[in-house]
């Protein structure tokens, strides 16, 4: 592990040996780092968060809380400056995928489900309890409220406030949102269904 | 040099003397920090990043970062900042991309409010105010004293005319006009920036040509090619409307309404389609 020695990282914290930990980042108690992370200056990871391989979490992402409920993280994501991830009130855990990105400020409601190749955009927030399916994207400024099903590939444009659920392969546009269309930029119906 | 003992600041940053680098800032090897500049607290400076003078950096900045781009692959893209720009609390502004011209560019005595965020290979000129929460996606040209109130998005490859006046939480999709009022979740031209235009001190006769201009052109049946043209004959004595006129034609070059989308690198012929939004700022 190469860790600045401004960072704090509780003895309990198990982190893989080629992980790099910025300046200032707090990792607490009960985390999990696999290999291949980066973590930049003044990342926070707290209370019981699994993280997989290869995720990168730039400067102030803050994954979880003290005392909080349990985070798993799967492989390959990118969080941006300021990405937040909120930890469960109760029951089960916010889990995120692999191969997402999230924009800066991005923020993940407590309890979410993010599935896998899922793009956010900055400044967009995910209420509680959220599901993102694989493939969704979602640009920046949008608000979803909790408990909202996004579904697999679909499209949410810009600004886009989404009050209902999001089926699969659907274009979302406007304020307030409806559906405009398939989403043109997705892949074909035949391709969506199958494995990420 | 002021710099605070908490600060990081690695070997190979170049920092003026008269720089005040705050508590908590972390500095990368390849950033260079002009006279007069002030960073406070917990301000992150990454990549090849020059900054100029006398700006002032507010918390919790990353200026420089990588870009949020797919076609990033780690190249060393640079970011330059000139002088007295006012950074607030929570600003991004990445790095650019080499297929995008490698650099991301930001003039002189520009504000950029809280959260605000600057995406690869953006140009912001000079004298522009970006309000709270704006995106700007990569490639995006705000020519100068260009205003962008709150939770502004501008899509990627669109250009802001100068002087042009965007509203609040507006949806720029195609190039914005100059020294025009824009507005709306697709923008569109609403009315002339008269406000930003007499404080900028234009003439009242420019003033009235743009008026008349917005009217052929926004609020006439005639086609845009003779409206242009009527615009020409009755106020191309005036450099507003020889401007306005020259950045619709070059908008109309472009492609989808946005002139610089002339700049979207070719997908290479073997390889599988692009995806047509290629970052989501």
């Amino acid at each position: 592990m190469k860790s600045h020695p401004t960072a704090i990282i509780d003895p309990a914290a198990s982190v893989a040996d080629d992980v790099e930990i910025g300046p200032f980042c707090i990792v607490g108690p009960g985390v999990r780092v696999g290999p291949a992370c980066r973590l930049g200056p003044r990342v926070t990871l707290q209370g019981p968060v699994t993280v997989g391989r290869g995720n990168v979490f730039h400067a102030h992402a803050t994954i979880g809380a003290a005392g909080g409920g349990r985070i798993e993280i799967g492989e390959g994501n990118v969080f941006r400056e300021s990405a937040h991830v909120d930890a469960p009130k109760t029951g089960a855990a916010t889990t995120i995928g692999s191969q997402n990105h999230f924009g800066t400020w991005v923020g993940v409601g407590s309890g979410s489900r993010i599935g896998s190749s899922v793009r956010i955009g900055s400044l967009s927030a995910l209420g509680e309890n959220c599901v993102v399916e694989d493939r969704a994207s979602i640009e920046g400024q949008c608000v979803i409220e909790d408990n909202r099903l996004i579904g697999a590939s679909s499209f949410i444009r810009a600004q886009v406030p989404v009050t209902a659920d999001v089926p699969p392969l659907m274009q979302v546009d406007g304020n307030p949102s409806e559906f405009r269309s398939l989403d043109p930029a997705g892949p074909a119906p035949a391709a969506a269904g199958g494995a990420p | 040099m002021a710099i605070h003992p908490s600060a990081v600041v690695e070997a190979g940053a170049r920092i003026h003397a008269s720089a005040e680098i705050g508590p908590f800032c972390v500095i990368g090897p390849k950033v260079t920090i002009g006279p007069g500049t002030k960073l406070l607290q917990g301000v992150t400076i990454t990549g090849r990043t020059t900054i100029g003078a006398r700006n002032v950096i507010h918390p919790f900045c990353v200026i420089g970062g990588d870009p949020q781009d797919l076609k990033f692959k780690g190249e060393d893209s640079t970011t330059s900042i000139g002088d007295e720009n006012v950074i607030r609390e929570g600003v991004t502004i990445n790095k650019g991309t080499m297929t995008g011209g490698g650099q991301t560019v930001i003039g002189n005595r520009n504000m950029f409010m809280a959260l605000a965020h600057v995406a690869h290979d953006c140009v912001v000129e000079d004298n522009c105010i970006l309000a709270n929460a704006c995106l700007l996606a990569g490639h995006v040209r705000i020519e100068s004293a260009a205003i962008l109130s709150g939770w502004v998005v501008v899509h990627h490859f669109a250009t802001v005319g100068q002087q042009a006046f965007i509203g609040g939480a507006s949806r720029v999709n195609q190039d914005a006009p100059p020294f025009m009022i824009i507005q709306g979740m697709s923008a569109e031209v609403r009315g002339v920036n008269v406000v930003g235009l007499k404080r900028r001190g234009v003439k009242p006769e420019a003033v009235n040509a743009l008026r008349e201009a917005y009217r052929i052109i926004w609020r006439s049946a005639l086609p845009k090619p003779e409206a242009l043209a009527e615009v020409e004959k009755i106020g191309g004595q005036f450099a507003e409307i020889r401007t306005l006129i020259e950045f619709l034609r070059a908008s109309d070059l472009g492609h989808m309404g946005r002139r610089r989308e002339i700049r979207r690198p070719a997908p290479a012929p073997s390889a599988p389609p692009p995806e047509p939004e290629e970052d989501i700022e």
